[in-house]
């Protein structure tokens, strides 16, 4: 199939327009896209090295590892089977595989509590380089990022000759900071209370007014409808008697009604 | 010669700066003060608060700090000597139960103190246990788990009062309405907690919940009562919010035996130890704690029939 170019090329022609006058007006996206233009290059790379594990991602085998004793012989030339299972890795791409990530699997499991703290989502300050020396950073609150983050830290830093050892002595220390967090806040709260604060409704207390609300006006009509149905189903042939009687009384005195007329 | 003989007497009594025997003048306590440190840390204090005490007495009576602590405590009018005699107590109780150490003398640490990862080998030398205090560390290992915990409880409170305060650990006395004990006269407690206070707070009156709105209704009491009845409407029935429920049930019959208080005022460790020096000051203030002391406070316990 022949590449397509006529997308990529949307500037120039659009450049080329506007100079022989068939557009007046630029377009809106015109300078972003100027700004950053589109990628020419439709040429697939191999990748010889996985950036996970810098292992080469497909390699022919030793000529020793060819060597089938049952037959006695080497296989010397690689068979259309094996040459294509090794040029499509070369353009998969890779799996990335990283330690940290087994770690904040194991962490979050063992602390299911921990993914219930508040956490900031969105950052627009840009990424932050921070020095693990220490497991409490500036600007960064306590979490279990920073038990992997610190893990890793003490592995590099060989303080820890295990990835297991260096989880625990990394988890034992955030225990004992969060024993201090845990006593600091309660203890804060208490002498602003003694200082006289009083403390209005949390945001979950607040969620949970405001929906009150409306679940008390959802109670009342709910109320009010079953009262209606439960008259209605009480006693139908009643009801059922009852209307018709009446509807034969209105038809009568329609009749009289007539009758007078 | 006859001159001191001669001038007339006046009625008038006043308090004494109270002295305790193991702090010397002109001298530090080894370990956790030096000579100026100490001096700011109880002397200057101490002689402030008696003389506010005496000033806002007038020299009208001498009863016993403590007697002043209990009666004035939800008093409006009195609240300035509350607040002096309850700071002076408070002061001379946590200075009575610390005693030097044998540790090198003070290096004020700096900023990096703030971010420094807590150390995982817990290397108090101070323990109650080694010390012969076997009934006080078996009551502190029955109401906190552990020796460890207890520690790490104490310091963590007091480390986390901003301002002034104290923390405390207090004795529950013992609600001996039908016990036989209270004939005799005997105190005894059933578990230990602790417990903070804050500026003059003191821990015979603890419970700090009602307080602010105790005192602004005294407040109001003592202005010209203005001309408007306030309509209660209250339902036996009605769910009492959590702020009315800690003030009107909580805490409600509870006394506490105090038995060792920790300063956590920085006119005690900031000469010493310097802005970041509040952790490396607790550490000290552990290791300084003389548990003898602590022990003969302790009543006696009460006969616990829960499993524990």
């Amino acid at each position: 199939m022949k590449v397509q170019q006529n997308a990529v090329n949307v500037l120039e022609r659009t450049s080329s327009y506007l100079k022989a006058g068939l557009l007046t007006k630029t377009p809106a996206w015109y300078d972003v896209v100027a700004r950053v233009p589109p990628s020419k290059r439709f040429v697939r790379e191999p990748r010889m090295v996985n950036p996970a594990t810098d292992e080469p991602t497909s390699q022919l085998p030793e000529y020793e590892d060819l060597y089938d004793p049952t037959v006695g012989i080497h296989k010397t030339r690689a068979s259309r089977a094996d040459k294509k299972s090794l040029a499509n890795k070369l353009y998969k791409a890779p799996k990335l595989k990283y330690a940290e990530d087994k770690l904040r699997e194991l962490f979050y499991e063992q602390h299911p509590w921990e993914r219930s703290r508040p956490k900031m989502l969105v950052e627009n300050a840009g990424t932050r380089t921070y020095q693990w020396d220490t497991l409490q950073q500036l600007g960064k609150p306590l979490d279990g990022e920073s038990v992997v983050q610190r893990t890793l830290h003490l592995l590099k830093t060989k303080q820890q000759p295990e990835l297991l050892a260096a989880y625990d002595q990394a988890r034992f220390e955030f225990y004992r900071l969060r024993i201090q967090e845990e006593v600091q806040s309660q203890v804060a709260q208490e002498e602003a209370e003694m200082f006289g604060s009083v403390f209005g409704p949390s945001a979950i207390e607040f969620g949970v007014q405001r929906e009150q609300k409306i679940i008390d006006i959802w109670k009342q009509k709910a109320i009010n409808q079953s009262e209606l149905m439960s008259a209605r189903n009480s006693n139908p042939a009643e009801s059922w008697s009852s209307s018709s009687a009446q509807s034969e009384e209105e038809s009568k005195t329609q009749e009289s009604q007539e009758i007078q007329l | 010669m006859f001159g001191t003989k001669l001038t007339p007497r006046t009625l008038s009594r006043s308090y004494i700066t109270p002295s305790l025997e193991h702090l010397k003048k002109g001298a530090g306590l080894s370990g956790i003060f030096s000579e100026k440190g100490l001096q700011t840390a109880w002397f200057d204090r101490a002689e402030l608060h008696t003389e506010k005490l005496n000033q806002y007495l007038s020299h009208s009576e001498e009863k016993p700090l403590e007697s002043i602590v209990h009666g004035y405590a939800k008093s409006a009018s009195k609240r300035e000597v509350f607040n002096q005699a309850s700071q002076l107590y408070n002061l001379r109780f946590a200075m009575s139960s610390l005693h030097g150490n044998d540790l090198p003398s003070i290096q004020k640490p700096g900023p990096k103190v703030l971010l420094e990862t807590p150390k995982l080998e817990l290397d108090f030398k101070n323990d109650p246990r080694e010390t012969g205090n076997a009934r006080l560390s078996s009551a502190l290992a029955s109401s906190f788990g552990s020796l460890i915990e207890f520690r790490s409880l104490l310091l963590n409170s007091n480390k986390a009062i901003a301002g002034d305060g104290f923390t405390w650990l207090v004795a529950r006395k013992v609600n001996t309405s039908q016990r036989e004990s209270l004939a005799s006269g005997n105190v005894e407690f059933d578990w230990l907690y602790v417990l903070n206070t804050y500026n003059a707070g003191s821990p015979f009156n603890f419970n700090k919940v009602g307080h602010i709105s105790d005192l602004q209704r005294q407040f109001e009491k003592l202005k010209p009562v203005e001309e408007e009845v306030e309509e209660e409407n209250s339902n036996p029935l009605q769910i009492k919010s959590v702020q009315e429920a800690r003030e009107s049930e909580s805490y409600k019959s509870a006394t506490y035996v105090p038995l060792l208080a920790i300063d956590a005022s920085p006119k005690a460790w900031l000469t010493d130890y310097g802005v970041f020096g509040k952790d490396l000051y607790l550490e000290r203030v552990w290791e300084s704690i003389e548990w003898n002391i602590v022990e003969q406070r302790l009543p006696a316990r009460a006969p616990n029939y829960q499993l524990t």
